[in-house]
């Protein structure tokens, strides 16, 4: 048969295609009832997905390497645009920190002095390990990222990772070498947060788009527009302070708040995953958070638990210093953008948390011999 | 013929080339290209899907564009099943206009891509809001939509390149 002239594109179409309607429904029908069998259960897939991304992430570092390129290219034609400005921006800013970091020191001192008079003892700094973002995963039905770090350098799922702005999503699956990044604006992301300096408390809820929502806001409560969203490190996933971003003004009167990321989700690059994770030997004394955490101790002999009786001895030595001692000055905030090593302590908050700290060291130091 | 006693590797490839083109654009939508703001990576999986589901149906069945579309789901971290419905419906449109679309040119078959792509994104739009049990935000689906269509001439080419050089090997076997 001799074969007719075709234009490109066009089709030798067969003369006889079986219908695969019948296949198409079946299979639509099993696509659906993987979507609900993963909504159930979502860990019930979790094993097929490391081993996808075990597999994929050094293909996805291999193969981003020129998209690499060609974007650091485009970056740098952008930015050669703006420098100029960005400069003189940028010295003046300069100027401004430097006065602001002289302050920041003398406060640092301040609140170190203050911090050994109350024997407050910090959580130790939290660990990083840093990471390059290798694959953009997600799309239009979700908000995630992949890093090649994972398990051999002590990544866990629930982790935060961060960049130089502030939070950029959490650990949800972990590999040998690589692990996969939920992105706030992602829809399954739910991250406890405080306003600042109302000190709401609320949560933050992706909804896949580049402004994540804010809810569950008290009743009375409201959110202005500016305010710090930081993390409150409530449910101890993450550690308290961390940037996130702020409160936008709502649209046309709406109610629906969003925040406006500190991070650049879109031109992400290394990013650092903290390896954090709350404290474990805490007794739960009621709403009031504790500022650290030494091993349990052994029960005093009047059979109270090691946080009681440490709450009391501490209410009472306190009491003492209150007598004699200054008062305490206002707390210093935290440096912006600056991701805090250590949990919130009581002086940061702003609040009077003297006493809230529930356990002592088993040799406390010696008080200051109050002064007149 | 000499060549039909010489082994051709081709011969075994070309069946799977189809399948292989739509894999390589799952890698490829999975790259950090950085796009700012609202913009959202292409679904570069979906045009050798549209492609072949004219030009070559037979050699990407339902079966396999679905298998195709559970890679996405796994490789994206996302739930299982999304970008195996959306993958269905792109194809499933695709096919029955195909004697329709076979004779388009491109500056034709282009707005009619991106019809066929809204369709399939907007499934996996419902798809994915069954999942979460509450609308999801349709801006992203659309934005991929308009990436998708615009970084599809890119590929045309290389796609007719393809499937010439895969008629003229099968030709020969």
């Amino acid at each position: 048969m001799r074969e007719q002239p075709r234009r490109a594109g066009q089709a030798t179409l067969p003369s006889r295609t079986p219908s695969p309607r019948v296949a198409i429904f079946v299979l639509a029908v099993t696509g659906f009832g993987l979507l609900m069998i993963g909504r159930t259960d979502p860990a019930v897939f979790e094993g097929l997905r490391q081993q996808v991304l075990e597999t994929l992430t050094p293909v996805l570092e291999a193969a981003g390497g020129p998209v690499r390129k060609v974007r650091g290219w485009s970056h740098g034609v952008a930015e050669r645009n703006a420098a100029f400005e960005e400069n003189q921006r940028l010295k003046k800013e300069i100027e401004q920190l430097r006065a602001e970091a002289a302050e920041a020191r003398n406060n640092a001192n301040l609140v170190e002095r203050y911090r050994a008079l109350l024997n407050i003892q910090i959580d130790p700094k939290i660990d990083y390990v840093t990471a390059r973002i290798v694959g953009d995963t997600g799309g239009p039905f979700m908000r995630t990222f992949v890093a090649n770090t994972g398990a051999k350098d002590g990544v866990m799922v629930g982790q935060g990772v961060v960049d130089a702005n502030g939070l950029v999503g959490r650990i949800v699956t972990v590999g040998q070498t690589s692990s996969r990044i939920l992105l706030v604006t992602d829809v399954k992301s739910r991250i406890p947060v405080l306003l600042r300096p109302s000190n709401i408390h609320a949560m933050l809820i992706g909804d896949n788009s580049s402004e994540p929502t804010l809810d569950y806001v008290p009743n009375g409560a409201t959110a202005q527009p500016g305010e710090q969203v930081v993390t409150s490190g409530r449910g101890g996933l993450l550690p308290p302070n961390i940037p996130i971003g702020r409160v936008m003004p709502t649209k046309d009167g709406g109610d629906l708040i969003r925040i406006e990321l500190a991070s650049e989700l879109n031109t992400l690059d290394f990013v650092r995953v903290m390896r954090f994770s709350e404290p474990i030997d805490l007794e739960d004394t009621g709403d009031v958070p504790a500022a650290v955490i030494p091993s349990p101790m052994a029960q005093n002999p009047q059979g109270q638990s090691p946080a009681t009786h440490a709450a009391e001895k501490t209410v009472q030595e306190r009491a003492a210093v209150a007598l004699t001692a200054p008062p305490l000055p206002a707390p210093a905030p935290p440096a912006a953008g600056a991701p805090q090593g250590a949990p919130a302590e009581s002086i940061e908050d702003g609040e009077d948390r003297a006493v809230d700290t529930l356990t002592e060291p088993e040799q406390p130091a010696p008080r200051p011999a109050p002064n007149g | 013929m000499a060549a039909s006693t010489i082994t051709r590797p081709g011969r075994y490839i070309w069946p799977i080339a189809p399948a292989l083109c739509v894999l390589v654009g799952i890698l490829l939508s999975l790259l950090p290209y950085g796009l700012d703001g609202w913009l959202v990576s292409p679904a570069f999986a979906l045009i050798p899907l549209y492609y072949w589901a004219i030009n070559r149906p037979n050699l990407l069945p339902v079966w396999l564009v679905f298998a195709l579309g559970l890679v996405q789901d796994l490789a994206s971290g996302g739930p299982l099943g999304i970008w195996a419905v959306v993958f269905l419906a792109m194809y499933s449109l695709t096919l029955s206009q195909r004697d329709g679309l076979a004779s388009l040119r491109l500056r034709l078959a282009w707005p009619v891509f991106g019809g066929l792509t809204l369709a399939g994104e907007l499934t996996g739009w419902f798809a994915g809001s069954i999942y979460h049990a509450g609308f999801i935000s349709a801006g992203p689906v659309l934005s991929q939509t308009l990436t998708t269509m615009l970084v599809l001439p890119l590929f045309v080419p290389v796609l007719i390149f393809l499937e010439r050089e895969m008629s003229a090997a099968l030709r020969q076997h």
